[in-house]
């Protein structure tokens, strides 16, 4: 039987009211009250009537295939619907995974902007992150007048030392984390996070800090364990010199060279803009790695669990970091892609926009909730972030041609509500410009954290990096002396001069891959000189490495 | 070997190929005819036949060598380890009014020795 069989005209117009929500208020819940008992008296059918074919006659005006969204009420206005109406959820809708897709040019930054104003009043830090750009530091003079104070954090203005313990956590259990958060970012084979994680709680045995001690070995301190350690497998502990090599010398001791250095607790109370736009990918992947892992970590530790949300993280053009090649090309995965999944419980609201669905990591749509898209740049891209958020497909057909810059899809999170809906954000005004020296003036908030440099001396990039610390470690790093690897390459290029390149690889008893890391700087240092020799066919050139004096000299002075 | 290391392994190179060959190679050959003497990095003779091979790695000295050779009247090869020296050798020595044209100095690279020999 056919519920049309049973059903009379009236019925099956409460049916489609309450799917339409115009039963809504006082006087609709009294209908349906009286429909429910049995009263139709003309007075109540008219009202039923007028009510739901008002609406039907209003959707079919309407010509879009998105519902009316029926988000009324909450501290957050998404945006307007086509009425111009304001779409409100709650703030602690954010306290989980958010994404948003789209092109650029569509108006992502000022959607984030618009949120991250009304959501600055509401939680206690907030993190806005521009991998690319520098346009996040506009808000300031706008958070000022609100009462909150934006900290603008340029790219080599960061204070950090990744092995320090994060707030009441066990130094133990650090080490394996950022160990392996050290092997997932610097690339390493997986027998690199034993040696990691060892070489880290001896350096804290040394350092006292099982005991209580707050001076934290640096990366250098690490750099200079791993390479002392003989007995250590030797593809492993060369992997990570030659990949913290890269990073140590790209930050410096300007940014890691910290006994102690922000903490990331500290940092999670601040409102904060971090400029990370001209940082090397590993480097970013490390300090926003290092950020995550320490303040869930931390969070974690404190039992932390199922709390409102406190801190809220945006990660504008987040692509590369969020990549699907990434976490496939590497060994253990990428670690931030692990992270974020495991960031809501524990207070942390993450927000994650991206240019194009194609090549993110496909975890990503898993783990989020509140899903938003743009205008974007191809059908694909519509049909990925649609497929997220469950579009159909007139919905993403229509969204292809309709979208303009300040349009979005979007799909909350939470609620009863959680159909698409069509929303825009207001256009924001012009905002005054904040220079680098009123970016760097604002970090004197961060005056208040207390911070220990490393007694570098005679120190730079280029030449040497020595760790001047009597009463802990007497080492001394020199960028000039050899790594091993470059040691052993250079020995077998002097003791067997002349020939092509890929000879060395068995006589100095190193990977492919190091080699062809290592020749760039032999030559740039001046210790070999290469000659090319044509075959007679199309086939590759062969190499021929001659050993300099320079060379024969560094050899020499090295000690290894 | 009077010359730098990469000039002297392409010609040690050179001496093993044409050893494999049958030639008596002679090193720093002295060369003298009509008063000229010419030192040649290379001196090969077998049976009747005879090559003198220069080693180029630059293409400043290939044509003062070439001229050397044409003095004494020696078939000279000279001998260069990729394209595109062979390339500016074979430009100046064709822009050169003396030897231009002349069969007997032939540019080649070290790759090919080997083929040039099999077809002597």
């Amino acid at each position: 039987m056919k519920n049309d069989d049973i059903l009379n005209e009236i019925d099956k117009k409460i049916i489609i009211g309450s799917e339409m929500g115009v039963f809504n208020n006082p006087l609709g819940r009294k209908l349906q009250q009286l429909h429910g008992l049995g009263v139709l008296d003309p007075w109540t059918t008219g009202q039923i009537n007028s009510r739901v074919d008002k609406h039907l006659r209003k959707e079919a005006f309407n010509n879009l295939p998105f519902k009316q969204p029926r988000l009324h009420s909450g501290e957050l206005i998404l945006g307007t619907d086509d009425n111009h109406h304001s779409i409100k959820t709650p703030i602690q809708y954010m306290n989980a995974g958010s994404l948003l897709v789209a092109n650029t040019g569509s108006g992502k930054t000022t959607l984030v902007m618009y949120w991250a104003l009304q959501i600055a009043l509401s939680v206690m830090g907030m993190w806005l992150v521009d991998l690319r750009k520098k346009e996040f530091r506009q808000l300031k003079a706008k958070f000022t007048n609100m009462g909150k104070y934006l900290v603008i954090v340029r790219s080599r203005k960061f204070k950090i030392n990744p092995l320090q313990v994060p707030f009441r956590v066990d130094p133990n259990e650090y080490a394996s984390t950022i160990a392996d958060v050290l092997v997932k970012v610097l690339n390493l084979p997986p027998r690199a996070s034993v040696l990691l994680s060892s070489s880290i709680i001896m350096l804290y045995k040394q350092f006292n800090i099982f005991n209580g001690g707050q001076k934290y070995p640096t990366l250098f301190h690490l750099f200079e364990a791993v390479r002392n350690n003989r007995t250590a497998n030797s593809q492993a502990r060369q992997a990570i010199l030659d990949n913290l090599e890269a990073i140590l010398l790209a930050f410096g001791t300007e940014m890691l060279g910290y006994y102690r250095g922000w903490q990331v607790h500290e940092l999670a109370k601040h409102h904060m803009a971090f400029e990370l736009a001209g940082q090397p990918e590993a480097g970013k992947d490390l300090v926003l790695n290092y950020f995550v892992a320490a303040e869930l970590i931390s969070r974690i530790s404190q039992g932390i669990s199922s709390q409102g949300m406190d801190l809220w993280m945006m990660i504008d053009e987040a692509q590369r970091l969020f990549s699907q090649r990434k976490e496939s090309s590497g060994y253990g995965g990428n670690s931030i892609t692990d992270l974020a999944g495991l960031v809501r419980g524990t207070g942390i609201g993450l927000f994650i926009s991206v240019l194009k669905s194609d090549d993110l990591s496909n975890t990503i749509p898993a783990i989020t909730s509140t899903k938003l898209m743009g205008r974007c740049g191809s059908i694909p891209d519509y049909t990925a972030a649609g497929q997220y958020m469950g579009l159909t497909k007139e919905q993403i057909f229509w969204s292809a041609h309709n979208m303009e810059p300040g349009m979005f899809v979007g799909q909350a999170s939470e609620g009863k509500w959680r159909h698409p809906f069509l929303f825009k954000v207001p256009k924001m005004q012009q905002f005054k410009v904040v220079t680098d020296n009123e970016a760097d003036q604002s970090l004197k908030a961060l005056d208040c954290i207390d911070v220990e440099p490393v007694e570098f001396s005679n120190w730079s990039a280029i030449e040497r990096i020595e760790v001047k610390d009597n009463a802990v470690h007497k080492t001394t790093v020199n960028v000039n002396q050899l790594t091993e690897s470059e040691f052993r390459l250079l020995k077998a290029i002097i003791d067997n001069p002349m020939l092509p390149s890929s000879s060395y690889v068995k006589l100095a008893r190193i990977s492919p891959n190091t080699l062809k890391k290592l020749r760039p700087i032999l030559i740039e240092k001046g210790f070999i000189a290469e000659h090319t020799v044509d075959s007679g066919t199309r086939g590759r050139s062969k190499r021929i490495w001659e050993p300099l004096e320079a060379g024969k000299q560094a050899i020499t002075n090295t000690t290894i | 070997m009077r010359g730098k290391a990469f000039h002297n392994r392409i010609a040690m190179e050179a001496k093993t190929i044409l050893n494999n060959h049958s030639w008596q190679v002679h090193t720093e050959h002295r060369c003298r005819k009509n008063g000229i003497t010419t030192y040649l990095d290379l001196f090969a003779i077998k049976g009747n036949k005879a090559i003198a091979c220069e080693v180029e790695t630059t293409s400043r000295h290939a044509v003062d060598n070439a001229r050397k050779a044409q003095a004494v009247g020696v078939v000279l090869w000279i001998i260069v380890p990729t394209r595109t020296l062979h390339r500016q050798i074979e430009r100046k020595l064709t822009s050169s009014s003396v030897i231009a044209n002349d069969q007997s100095i032939k540019t080649i690279l070290l790759s090919q020795l080997n083929t040039e020999l099999t077809l002597i």
